[in-house]
């Protein structure tokens, strides 16, 4: 007799498993259920209502709801503006202020910006020990093509999945607290926010 | 007894059936061979050399068996509309329908139409009851009060359109029930459902849009109800039984069973508003009595002992 399999259960698992298992264990990462949040904007602005704030990269819309909310806000931002502290965080994060009293920090579709996003979590985790920080970053899996053009910011220089931003928050030991997607399906969602503290 | 099994090598319900009534073959002491119908010669399971006493036939036959004088049993894992519809397995069922000497359907609702083209007896789909059950301890429940799972096949109109309608009905009774839909295949059946769930709002009762669960035991201990959208047939759907879970399928017409529902949204709607309101307070209890149908009605044991009794009346 010369058959392929020496029981049903090898031949199930032939069947179902199509994939090496040491490549699996390397490439397959699990993606949790993770809720989705309808509305980025409304989000952060909620998780600001009332609080000390500090906005990391904060020249968008919805820093300026954050600041009309916030009981007390801080911004930084490359560029410096009214009520703006102009930080070089790329190459020179460890001048990122110190505010003693800050609450919360929103560091909203900032870190796809970084060239040194290490370096920026190093300092954060430095200056703001122990605070609750809301990060949000385009989802990879959002990527898009249309009429022979990829649609990104050209000032992004990396695209962030769950398993990636994971990666990078785990690799600062960050304490990653809730991660969800937002502004639409799972997977596929415009972003990810994740919730962690250093 | 000597049985040669002829089984296509894939990732689906047919084979999956096949391959637990192999092994209740052998738990009963029987020899099994397992050919792929495209390479006859090597066998993918073989405990035995020579010819078989009988041919078991799931989806095509091996050339090499055609004309070996071995008796053939055909059986009709599929329904008889869709092996119409799809444009080949009905083609294929009646080419082979001479080489074999009787067809084995799951069904009794099927009985006429096979019988009309072979002579055929009905045996229940059975499930194997040693690999489907209830973990102890428990796994950790899908989200949802009650978590509602589909997990069959999904081909053509095989969906889970009508059960998603179905939750529009559900949730206004159990505003927490959430329905997660797994095994979807991916590509354009992935787009029409997420594109479905955003525009119509579903997002607030569908907790899942996933593929393929490689361990459905456990996935099936998750739920709290299984449905399927199979009509008129059922399918694998019957393995939530032996895992303590009701199911809820049009296609499944069993005498007594409780939680029988018509295939529309509104009937799986009401079906699945009673199962849960007899269930939710006494889960323990319910989910022994799902158990103990499934022992009853879709013992593998039982089954592959009327599949021999079949065979011995052919066999050499």
């Amino acid at each position: 007799m010369n058959s392929k399999f020496t029981s049903v259960a090898d031949l199930r698992n032939a069947i179902t498993s199509k994939i090496d298992p040491v490549y699996a264990a390397k490439m397959l990462q699990p993606i949790p259920d993770m809720p989705t949040v309808k509305d980025r904007k409304r989000y952060l602005v909620e998780k600001s209502r009332d609080k000390i704030v500090l906005d990391i990269g904060c020249t968008g819309p919805i820093s300026k709801l954050i600041k009309q909310f916030a009981k007390k806000y801080y911004g930084i931002d490359k560029t410096s503006a009214e009520n703006i502290e102009a930080v070089e965080l790329d190459h020179r994060p460890d001048l990122m202020p110190k505010y003693e009293d800050v609450e919360v920090i929103i560091c909203a579709e900032t870190l796809e910006h970084l060239s040194n996003p290490g370096y920026f979590l190093l300092a954060l985790k430095d200056k703001y020990p122990g605070k609750t920080i809301y990060i949000t970053v385009p989802n990879a899996g959002s990527y898009q093509v249309t009429d022979d053009c990829e649609v990104i910011n050209k000032e992004h220089v990396c695209w962030y999945s769950y398993s990636t931003i994971k990666s990078l928050l785990t690799r600062y030991d960050f304490n990653i607290i809730e991660s969800r997607w937002y502004n639409g399906p799972e997977y596929k969602a415009e972003g990810l926010i994740m919730v962690c503290n250093g | 007894m000597k049985i040669s099994h002829h089984m296509r090598r894939e990732n689906s319900g047919l084979v999956h059936s096949t391959l637990e009534m192999v092994e209740e073959e052998q738990r009963q002491g029987h020899d099994v061979r397992i050919v792929e119908p495209s390479n006859g010669l090597t066998a993918m399971l073989e405990t035995f050399e020579g010819l078989p006493d009988i041919h078991s036939i799931h989806s095509q036959l091996s050339v090499h068996a055609y004309h070996d004088k071995v008796p053939k049993i055909m059986h009709m894992h599929g329904e008889p509309l869709s092996s119409v519809g799809n444009g080949i397995s009905m083609r294929a069922i009646v080419d082979l329908a001479p080489a074999c000497e009787a067809f084995i359907c799951m069904r009794k609702e099927e009985w006429p139409v096979w019988d009309s083209i072979r002579r055929t007896y009905v045996v229940p789909k059975g499930i194997d009851l040693n690999r489907f059950k209830i973990l102890d301890p428990a796994p950790e429940k899908l989200s949802g009060s009650p978590a509602i799972l589909y997990y069959e096949n999904w081909r053509g109109q095989r969906n889970p359109l009508l059960a998603c309608i179905a939750m529009q009905e559900v949730i206004k009774v159990f505003p927490d029930a959430k329905l997660h839909l797994y095994n979807c295949p991916g590509g354009k059946m992935y787009e029409a459902f997420q594109r479905l769930i955003n525009h119509s709002r579903w997002y607030t009762f569908i907790g899942s849009l996933k593929g393929q669960e490689k361990d459905v035991v456990t996935l099936l201990n998750r739920a709290d109800i299984v449905v399927s959208g199979l009509f008129p047939l059922y399918a694998r759907g019957i393995e939530s039984f032996a895992c303590g879970k009701a199911f809820i399928g049009a296609g499944y017409k069993e005498d007594n069973y409780p939680y029988q529902c018509d295939f529309n949204a509104p009937s799986i709607a009401e079906t699945i508003i009673k199962c849960w309101r007899d269930m939710k307070d006494e889960k323990d209890l319910r989910s022994g009595y799902f158990r103990k149908w499934a022992e009853d009605h879709h013992n593998i044991t039982d089954t592959i002992k009327q599949c021999i009794d079949i065979y011995s009346r052919y066999a050499k």
